[in-house]
């Protein structure tokens, strides 16, 4: 009876013990999922009774998941549309911006591609389709390959507004799904130029100035490179709890300190 | 050991103070952002003030960078909210426009016999009111409904006269359509129902009340003269407008429309022209009081003594419209323009076949104190058109007449018109029309 007893107390404790356990839930964009991760883990490693897990997905995803109360912090690279604000209202969620960090949307280009600068105007040209060949923009005689995000990004949506003022990108892009897979695809192919967050520039590929600034601390704070811009977690109303505990660290000296680590620009 | 530990927490509560200290002076930074932003729409004076904060070593340029973007979307966010009152309100609702007009008439008509012989003037007090909606569904399909005053048995009016006691008058399904613009096929569409009538003509050729019933598509060829200019827009239409339905024939009457024309301008003058061809099928021998009860006997041929139709109605026509001058008077500019309208009923040894009308109109009623003198004359054989197409006004409705139209409006206000015209219709004698003079007084009002 006494064995019971101890065993259904234990069962208890052991059931209580973990629904002590906090949990964060994460989702959203590419670009902000290097600054999550690594900002769960150093957290996790101090608070082991706190749990954070971090999806994917695009800006678009975590903001619907946001709204739709799947995840407790929406990453995104843009900022939340008027429609999604509204649909937020209609189910009772109230989208709060938090700014984590900075970032410039890098061009960049195959390593072996001689062209170091490009002006916005060009840009334009290259991803609407009317500019073709490098040989345009003082390159070698090579078919331009255009990498593009997919449209639930929200670097494509960023990239759009900041870059193509609103232009359409040419049909015959070629749409990856991640920061990572534009990196890679550009890396991997002579004539390509792509689009990428800070977080992912690598020696594999080349970045290229905009209108004479290439994406830096100083050149993004400045506003002088001019695909600048904020990086949010979006909560559902003030943060509070555990998910002010894990906001408040990111905007931290030490979280900052990682958001550059990851190749971002930290606002301390 | 104790001691450093004491510092440590004492030196951490200060830290914490500070921080916290650190945070309540952003908040209420944000806080006096938000209401500036929001508020008073200071934007460039506020990011003036962080950058002060900045150059003071209050805030780093990240942090002023977080409260402005931060101030920003919360500023956005309450634009947002506000706004979704008004979008809640269906999407159709919002691309729905409403229409109407009413006009009050007092009709004179002076009536003759054939042998000269008078017939009572006649006097009616009329009243027309008209009010529907077009409404955008989706990108590619609109709908449309209008209720008119008349009666179901005159296609070409919707006028009620004032009689029967004050009794109540009725109200009609005077349109009823859906028109779909195909995604694939520019300026394309499709429109099913009781529609606006979509041929191109003066009211020789058909009422300006009249609404036909059937299948239409149509399809525009913008011209530009520049790349944004348009100058004006080819089209060819063509349609299935079924006539009358018989439950004991499978050889119903109907007609199929075609119409090829132009609509804009030359040379910066407007410009309307259009070819058309009416083909009604399996009219001749139809009874006339089948197809329209009581609006028959107005002109057409008709034979034995149940007075079906002699022939069939195949009708070529044309029509142009078109304002060559402007004149000036004072701030006002006075267009004139012309037209004409001709018709022929190409079935054979038809007698009275053609029909045509020619006429000018000076000025054009818009906002309050603009007028406009309208002349028009005609001649409409027996049967040159069926009889229930034409305006219903000139002549009783239908054909075999010639005559004078003068017409004046005046606009009183922005959207109300005084009216009066005069109408010298004479009978052609071909199917012993009789001579009409008809007076109208008009006022009208459209919302």
């Amino acid at each position: 009876m006494f064995k019971k007893i101890l065993m259904v107390m234990t069962g208890l404790t052991l059931a209580l013990s973990a629904s002590a356990q906090q949990e964060i839930i994460m989702a959203g964009s590419t670009t902000v999922l290097p600054v999550a991760q690594k900002t769960a883990e150093v957290l996790m490693s101090k608070h082991p009774d706190v749990k954070i897990s971090v999806r994917g997905g695009g800006s678009g995803v975590g903001i619907t998941a946001l709204i739709e109360k799947n995840c407790d912090i929406a990453n995104s690279s843009r900022p939340i549309k008027d429609k999604e604000i509204q649909t937020a209202a209609g189910k009772g969620v109230n989208p709060k911006a938090n700014v984590i960090g900075l970032d410039g949307i890098a061009v960049i280009l195959h390593p072996s591609n001689p062209v170091s600068g490009l002006t916005a105007q060009q840009i334009i040209g290259i991803y609407t389709g009317k500019i073709n060949n490098w040989s345009e923009v003082g390159g070698s005689n090579l078919k331009i390959v255009v990498v593009s995000r997919d449209s639930a990004s929200g670097t494509f949506e960023a990239f759009n507004e900041l870059a193509l003022k609103g232009g359409k990108v040419r049909p015959d892009a070629l749409m990856q799904a991640s920061n990572q897979a534009v990196a890679t695809t550009v890396a991997q192919t002579p004539g390509a130029i792509g689009y990428v967050g800070m977080g992912y520039i690598s020696d594999k590929v080349k970045v290229v100035a905009v209108d004479n600034a290439v994406p830096s601390k100083e050149t993004v704070l400045s506003k002088k490179y001019k695909y600048a811009r904020p990086l949010f977690m979006y909560t559902d109303g003030e943060p509070k709890g555990i998910v002010k505990e894990y906001l408040d660290f990111v905007i931290s000296k030490e979280g900052q300190k990682l958001v550059e680590e990851v190749g971002f620009i930290g606002l301390k | 050991m104790k001691k450093e530990g004491q510092a440590e927490e004492k030196k951490q509560v200060k830290m914490d103070n500070n921080n916290r200290g650190g945070i309540k002076m952003r908040r209420l930074i944000i806080t006096l952002m938000v209401f500036l932003v929001a508020g008073f729409s200071f934007a460039s004076e506020v990011e003036r003030l962080v950058d002060k904060l900045v150059e003071k070593g209050v805030l780093t340029q990240g942090e002023a960078y977080k409260i402005l973007a931060e101030a920003e979307e919360e500023a956005r966010k309450q634009e947002a909210l506000a706004r979704k009152d008004t979008d809640k309100i269906s999407g159709w609702i919002k691309n729905t426009k409403f229409k109407g007009d009413i006009r009050l008439r007092f009709e004179n008509a002076e009536m003759d016999n054939q042998d000269g012989s008078s017939i009572a003037d006649r006097d009616r007090t009329r009243i027309r009111f008209r009010w529907g909606f077009d409404t955008k569904v989706n990108d590619r399909t609109e709908v449309g409904l209008r209720i008119a005053t008349g009666d179901n048995t005159d296609p070409t009016s919707a006028n009620q006269t004032f009689t029967k006691g004050f009794s109540d008058k009725n109200i009609w399904l005077d349109r009823a359509y859906l028109k779909y613009n195909f995604a694939s096929i520019q300026n394309l569409s499709f429109t099913a129902g009781k529609m606006a009538n979509p041929f191109l003509s003066t009211n020789l050729v058909w009422s300006g009340d009249l609404n036909p019933e059937g299948l239409l598509l149509k399809k525009e060829f913008p011209l530009k003269k520049e790349e944004e200019k348009e100058m004006g827009r080819f089209f060819v239409s063509a349609g299935y407008f079924p006539v009358y339905e018989d439950k004991d024939s499978i050889t119903d009457p109907y007609m199929i429309g075609t119409q090829l024309g132009y609509t804009g301008t030359i040379g910066e003058k407007p410009f309307k022209a259009a070819i058309a061809y009416y083909d009604y099928e399996d009219i001749k021998g139809q009874k006339a009081s089948s197809i329209s009860p009581d609006f028959y006997n107005k002109g057409n041929t008709l034979y034995g003594a149940d007075k079906r139709y002699q022939y069939d109605y195949d009708i070529l026509g044309a029509y142009l419209e078109f304002s060559p001058v402007e004149f000036s008077v004072g701030e006002r500019k006075i267009p004139l323009t012309i037209y004409g309208d001709y018709v022929r009923n190409l079935y054979s040894s038809v007698d009275g076949d053609t029909g045509f009308l020619y006429g000018f109109r000076l000025g054009k009623v818009k906002e309050q104190k603009t007028w406009e003198f309208s002349y028009d004359y005609r001649r409409l054989e027996s049967d040159a058109v069926l009889e229930f197409m034409p305006d219903g006004s000139f002549s009783e409705g239908g054909t075999d007449a010639k005559g004078h139209t003068f017409g004046f409006r005046y606009a009183t206000t922005d959207n109300s018109t005084l009216g009066i015209s005069y109408m010298i219709a004479e009978g052609l004698g071909t199917n012993k029309k009789r001579d009409v003079n008809t007076l109208q007084i008009d006022y009208a009002i459209s919302f």
